[in-house]
């Protein structure tokens, strides 16, 4: 399929425009919520690389993307509890 | 952490920025049953789980299983390490009809916050909505709370016991939040 | 070109476009709340519909399963972590 990898650019250029909202902030949340949608993004590119080059292996990596978006969101918690803490 | 609750309060109460609506709704009191699943229920259930996804993450490899089966049980040792959750009754019927709501709803949701990005001029007011809401501790508002987020318009902010400070994306916005409690109520058979 | 890849391919773009709306909200809405609801509605509906294209176009039981496992990791995790981010912004303020 000659559409999909156009797809997948789309999707790129999405993430790489929501990198806008990480520099400009204004707070830690709205940089953190920027992250997750490129997370986002990141998984979606993957799943429409998977099938556009037909390697499975990309939809496993995809899977791992979705875990570590998890994990950095409750990183990102954790470390705001802690300052609110001290 | 009573500061920090007294400072969101105050934050919330600012007039002009963020109306506040409050609904006041006797909540009822609601009896839940103190069952805890058995420790051997839980490794069974937990070891059965982890195997049906290892066996999805890795179809017809029986090689993998050298991996699989040590990951397993490591994965089974560690949900034994969390405190056991009160065994909660779910509806069969429920849950479907709990889906579908559920979908039909995210799909609102998602093109409502798509037209209103994709709106040439700007005239939604955000606005906050306190709800109290009457479901019972546990799973049943767990799971209300984060419903809500995926309603159009709406999103759960905080929760403070049955007080939940939710987020309308203008201040126009009347979510039907009583029908998501009956489907709530519907899917644990309350 | 079959019916299967062409539904498929409808349903990725149809993801992308709500991918692009998502994008558009969290840059064009007044505050970090407004943002949170173009992030964990919009991205949730575009990857489950990329998901589902996904899993029409390749047509196998065991590659929709770790699909739909993907889809509901990002989904929950998205519902939470918004709700978390909103709390955070609500209580904090920086």
């Amino acid at each position: 399929m000659i559409v999909l990898p156009f797809i997948a650019t789309l999707l790129l250029l999405t993430a790489l425009v929501g990198l806008i909202r990480i520099l400009r902030g204004p707070t830690t949340a709205d940089r953190m919520l920027a992250a997750q949608l490129i997370g986002t993004s990141g998984v979606a590119i993957l799943l429409v690389m998977g099938v556009a080059s037909g390697n499975r292996a990309l939809f496993d990596v995809a899977l791992v993307f979705a875990i570590l978006a998890a994990i950095a969101l409750t990183t990102f918690l954790a470390t705001a509890r802690l300052e609110r803490q001290s | 952490m009573v500061r920090v609750d007294e400072k969101a309060r105050s934050s919330r109460q600012k007039p002009d920025l963020l109306p506040v609506i409050v609904q006041d709704r006797s909540s009822l009191p609601v009896k839940v049953g103190d069952t805890h699943p058995s420790t051997i229920a839980r490794t069974a259930l937990a070891a059965a789980v982890l195997a049906v996804l290892w066996w999805i993450l890795n179809p017809g490899d029986r090689l993998s299983w050298i991996i699989g089966v040590p990951t397993i049980l490591l994965g089974t040792g560690t949900v034994l390490l969390l405190p056991p959750a009160r065994s909660q009754h779910i509806s069969v019927a429920g849950s479907l009809r709990f889906v579908a709501y559920f979908i039909v709803q995210t799909v609102l949701g998602a093109v409502d916050v798509a037209r209103r990005a994709f709106h040439p001029f700007w005239v939604q007011q955000p606005a906050f909505l306190i709800w109290e809401t009457d479901l019972p501790e546990g799973p049943p508002r767990w799971m209300f709370a984060n419903t809500v987020t995926l309603l159009p318009g709406t999103l759960t902010a905080d929760i403070d016991g049955p007080r939940l400070t939710i987020n309308l994306l203008d201040r126009d916005l009347t979510p039907d939040l009583p029908t998501l409690e009956a489907r709530v109520r519907d899917l644990f058979a309350l | 070109m079959s019916w299967a890849e062409l539904l498929g391919v409808g349903l990725m773009g149809l993801g992308a476009v709500f991918f692009v709306a998502g994008t558009v909200g969290i840059l064009r809405f007044p505050d970090v709340f407004s943002r949170l609801h173009a992030v964990t509605k919009a991205d949730n509906l575009g990857l489950g519909l990329v998901a589902a294209g996904t899993g029409i176009m390749t047509a196998d039981g065991f590659v929709a399963a770790k699909l739909a496992l993907v889809w509901l990791l990002i989904a929950v995790s998205g519902a939470i972590g918004g709700h978390l981010i909103a709390r955070h912004a609500l209580r904090d303020k920086t």
